[in-house]
């Protein structure tokens, strides 16, 4: 993968381990300015590579460069972390807290010290998320949706330049994804924002670059166009289920949409992002595709 | 009876917008104001927008940042800044019902210590330990779910565990000192219990990049136990806690443990952010 110069996040030959796991195995990305996505199946390397990201975790080899900075060095990692915003895939809050004081308490860690100024820049942030109504409400009561996109506002504090988000649309409904997607887009313009997901969708309605992660490599980078195109004349539609293809499911009508290399004569129709990614990543990823 | 039979002229206005209308005329206009659009009209040259929002965002401040946590409100009457209250009331151990629940077992130890000498070997082995359990409990793995997110924080993570760890030691360790004093014997033996405890906090702040903090206090409690116990059942002697040798050897455990802090606290903060 080639790395250009206004690429705000460069990485090469990535390696992370955990004993004899290699979770990043000579990994390559880049990613600008805009929404970058990760797709992955499960154990991927896709959290590694995150929280390599937001400077929690540090590769073993390879070289790494986030901002223009080296996270390898104590004073460029804190001036990555002040320009940071991360959501990891288990972001919780202190027991108690309302909305406004478990947001509070993370402005707090992130330098904003002046009282006034800090309670006004977390009302900003729960107003770009929806969550000022219930910013005196205790987390515990708020629904699921409402707990992550309150996660998300702590990542937009201090507005950042850099925004790392595992999995943010999990757990979702189609709703509050919808919503939760409408933040992120907004959120991308004139920053650089890399996700992790395994909704397709989401990557196809958010990034305008892909990154396919398997076995800690990078499969794949470029854009969802790009990406949906290396599955032209891949995808068909049969009446019955054909053993050869790479994935297959049986659509509403009875008949079966297939992935892999046709037979003869086979009705082609058009590839999407998902179709794209299973072919990519083999079957083993259809249990991490949502609608698969 | 007509709605309306008076509006505002710009004498009036200016008096209002001036404060100098009085309390009982300014009531009568915000009053009339309310449903008279061409009198709000009218007061719109004389507002100030700055002040407006000036009064606005202090109405926002007192209605959504109300300083509703007595932890946090009893840390800033001793003089703490509203922004170190905030990081020490998500302290676990620092609520409530932890430190009625460690004061609890203090007075029930005292209690027992006051009608048998296995009273006495009770509180000599809790007073010590429940301090150090607290710390671990303070910043151990899993009671704090934001712990993803405040690794990422610039925060300095050392920073943050040793106010902590000096907010609890204090609310503990001061209970379980005047708790000590009441114990039948001499004051000072009882008083041997508070260095055993700083050295097992300081072990658990050293070790606790690389261990679970918890299951790690809960380990050097069981030793704790295991050695007030083998002084009294080969010796005799509730107070063996007092004894000079394990007086020397929590200073010098201390010791270490503070140099070990002050000597590695770059590389302290970064493994507390890693730590399992």
């Amino acid at each position: 993968m080639t790395t250009r110069s206004e690429d705000t996040i460069q990485g090469e030959g990535l390696v992370s381990t955990y004993g004899r796991l290699r979770a990043l195995d000579g990994l390559d990305i880049s990613a600008g300015v805009g929404v970058t996505g990760l797709l992955g199946p499960n154990g991927a390397g896709k959290t590694t590579l995150l929280r390599a990201l937001a400077t929690v975790a540090s590769p073993r080899e390879g070289r790494l460069r986030i901002l223009d900075r080296d996270p390898a060095v104590a004073s460029d990692r804190l001036a990555i972390r002040r320009a940071l915003g991360y959501l990891p895939q288990d972001a919780g809050f202190p027991p108690g807290f309302t909305a406004f004081e478990a947001v509070d308490y993370l402005a707090v860690l992130k330098e904003h010290t002046a009282t006034a100024a800090r309670h006004d820049e977390v009302r900003r942030v729960l107003r770009l998320v929806g969550l000022h109504d219930v910013a005196t409400k205790k987390v515990r009561a708020l629904s699921g949706g409402m707990r992550r996109r309150l996660a998300l506002s702590q990542t937009l504090l201090g507005q950042p330049e850099l925004l790392v988000l595992d999995e943010p649309t999990v757990g979702l409904d189609p709703e509050q994804r919808f919503r939760f997607r409408d933040i992120v887009s907004e959120a991308g313009v004139g920053r650089t924002v890399v996700l992790s997901t395994h909704q397709t969708e989401d990557v196809a309605a958010l990034c305008n670059r892909v990154v396919v992660i398997d076995h800690g490599r990078a499969l794949f980078a470029g854009t969802v166009p790009e990406l949906v195109g290396q599955a032209d004349g891949r995808v068909w539609v049969d009446d019955g289920r054909d053993g050869r293809a790479v994935a297959a499911y049986r659509l509403g009508g009875g008949s079966y949409h297939h992935v892999g290399d046709p037979p003869a004569g086979a009705q082609l129709t058009a590839p999407s992002l998902e179709d794209a990614y299973l072919l990519l990543v083999g079957p083993s990823a259809g249990d991490a595709v949502v609608g698969v | 009876m007509t709605a309306q039979t008076w509006h505002l002229d710009h004498e009036l206005a200016e008096h209002y917008t001036s404060g100098q209308a009085g309390r009982d005329v300014s009531a009568s206009i915000e009053q009339h104001l309310i449903g008279c659009g061409q009198c709000r009209d009218l007061l719109v040259p004389y507002a100030e927008p700055q002040r407006s929002d000036r009064i606005w965002a202090g109405v926002l401040e007192r209605v959504q940042a109300p300083p509703s946590r007595p932890l946090e409100r009893l840390l800033r009457s001793c003089g703490m800044s509203d922004s170190m209250a905030r990081l020490l009331s998500v302290t676990p151990s620092l609520r409530g019902s932890w430190l009625t629940a460690v004061l609890f077992v203090l007075v029930l130890a005292e209690l027992a210590a006051n009608t048998s000498t296995g009273g006495v070997v009770l509180f000599m082995t809790l007073a010590p330990v429940l301090p150090m359990i607290s710390v671990a409990a303070a910043f151990g793995g899993d009671m704090d779910p934001s712990r993803g997110m405040v690794a990422a924080a610039p925060y300095p993570m050392s920073r943050l565990l040793l106010v902590r760890t000096a907010a609890v030691v204090a609310c503990t360790l001061l209970p379980a000192a005047a708790l000590a004093l009441l114990l039948p014997g001499p004051s000072w033996l009882a008083m041997g219990c508070l260095l055993p405890s700083l050295a097992l906090t300081g072990v658990v702040l050293v070790l606790t990049p690389r261990l679970p903090a918890l299951p790690l206090a809960g380990t050097l409690a069981g030793a704790w136990m295991v050695l007030v116990a083998s002084g009294w059942i080969r010796h005799h002697d509730p107070f063996l806690a007092a004894s000079f040798a394990v007086q020397l050897t929590s200073v010098g455990v201390l010791v270490t443990s503070l140099a070990l802090l002050v000597i590695r606290q770059a590389s302290f903060d970064e493994q507390i952010r890693r730590a399992p």
